[in-house]
């Protein structure tokens, strides 16, 4: 459990409040501080991608879907991951089991549909592209068809997704074996 | 008349009651100082005597800007033309007790020896120096009170220090580290928050006297005209 008051007591030592200061600000730093709330976020760096997309993979599947997709369905999810053997608790099992049901692969890929414009957990939309690519794929492997995807459009997706440099190994290989 | 989103706005207080025109005065005067002193040429010895004299007598005894109609323009321009005419009266009274015999033989009343800069380097630039610094100082002391460091901590990290002293932006990654978080996507998610404590503040100073949303808009349109030429 992170302590909240720690933190705090630590970020105030560690900021200077005397250097957060405009009173030597030029007219361009003006012009960007006024512009902040319009302009969009700073890109992610590799670092940032690489290491949300392991979170991605290995948070608690049905909390992470549910409170992206709606509350409603984690009953639903939780009797479809406990009925797979093993039983899938993140993404990364799923992508590496043989059988999941595909009820489940359904929701996976909605999730990763919403997940880029979600109002207040959005996702970083190439990371989203890579899971929603993935599911499609770990669809395909065990003869469902969860997407109206062409063919050529998932093998062109496919490449896209292997040049990624944060791509983490296990989707590597999910990716390769198409 | 329909009510105003911003109740509290300055442009609202100037009509009930003179203390909070006193502190806009306070928080902007390094802006009217910047004009007297580049626009205006008023020699440094006389600013603070101007200053005063401007608000005492037209602020004050005169109730000048508690008269005025917010829809007749900007509250920068108005309170500039108010300034303005104070300074040619100011300097007019100064010929008159020069000329007169045995009084004010000695006064300097000449024009500072100072180049006129562009608006927009002096009173411009100054007004939203005070702006911004009202603005940041405010986020920041909300987060304190909040105890929400951490909010505040992303937003210098990722938008504040880069813009200030152009350092590179540090990556979630390195944020959820410091700040012990689960996720990167924590540390963007408290960003989207800093974005918009910040834009909300931004918008709270501004009212304070630009007056309703629709001014505000307007202000800081103004102000981003102003300065886009320097980006």
């Amino acid at each position: 459990m992170i302590c909240l008051g720690k933190v705090n007591r630590e970020v105030a030592m560690q900021s200077s409040p005397a250097s957060n200061d405009f009173s030597e600000a030029g007219p361009d730093e003006i012009f960007k501080a006024l512009r902040l709330p319009a302009s969009p976020d700073s890109e992610w760096s590799e670092s940032d991608l690489r290491e949300m997309l392991q979170h991605a993979l290995d948070a608690p599947l049905v909390s992470q879907v549910a409170q992206t997709i709606d509350e409603a369905v984690r009953p639903a999810l939780e009797k479809l991951t406990q009925q797979t053997t093993p039983a899938i608790q993140c993404l990364r099992d799923l992508f590496k089991h043989p059988q999941v049901p595909r009820d489940l692969l359904a929701v996976v890929k909605d999730f990763a549909k919403v997940s880029a414009d979600h109002p207040t957990r959005p996702l970083p939309r190439d990371l989203t592209r890579v899971l929603y690519y993935a599911v499609i794929v770990a669809a395909k492997q065990q003869g469902e068809d969860i997407s109206s995807l062409s063919e050529t459009s998932l093998r062109k997706s496919t490449r896209w997704a292997l040049e990624q440099p944060w791509l983490d190994a296990d989707l590597k290989e999910l990716f390769e074996k198409r | 008349m329909s009510a105003s989103p911003f109740p509290s706005t300055e442009w609202n207080q100037v009509v009930r009651g003179r203390d909070a025109l006193a502190g806009l005065f306070l928080r902007y005067q390094k802006a009217l100082r910047a004009y007297l002193l580049h626009k205006q040429r008023v020699p440094v010895s006389d600013i603070d005597d101007v200053l005063q004299g401007f608000v005492t007598s037209q602020m004050w005894e005169k109730d000048l800007l508690a008269k005025a109609d917010p829809s007749r323009g900007k509250f920068r321009n108005l309170l500039l033309t108010a300034l303005d005419r104070y300074v040619s009266n100011w300097i007019r009274h100064q010929y008159a007790e020069k000329r007169s015999p045995g009084a004010g033989a000695k006064l300097d009343v000449h024009r500072a020896d100072v180049a006129a800069e562009p608006v927009k380097d002096g009173f411009d630039l100054e007004w939203a120096r005070t702006v911004l610094n009202q603005t940041v100082t405010r986020l920041r002391e909300s987060c304190e009170k909040a105890g929400r460091l951490d909010i505040w901590r992303v937003f210098e990290a990722r938008l504040l220090r880069p813009i200030l002293d152009q350092t590179p932006v540090p990556g979630y990654a390195e944020l959820r580290r410091e700040l012990r978080l689960e996720s990167p996507a924590q540390a963007a998610n408290l960003l989207t928050t800093a974005k918009r404590s910040y834009e909300r503040i931004l918008r709270n100073v501004i009212a304070e006297y630009a007056g309703n949303e629709e001014s505000i808009d307007g202000e800081i349109d103004d102000l981003l005209n102003l300065f886009a030429g320097g980006a």
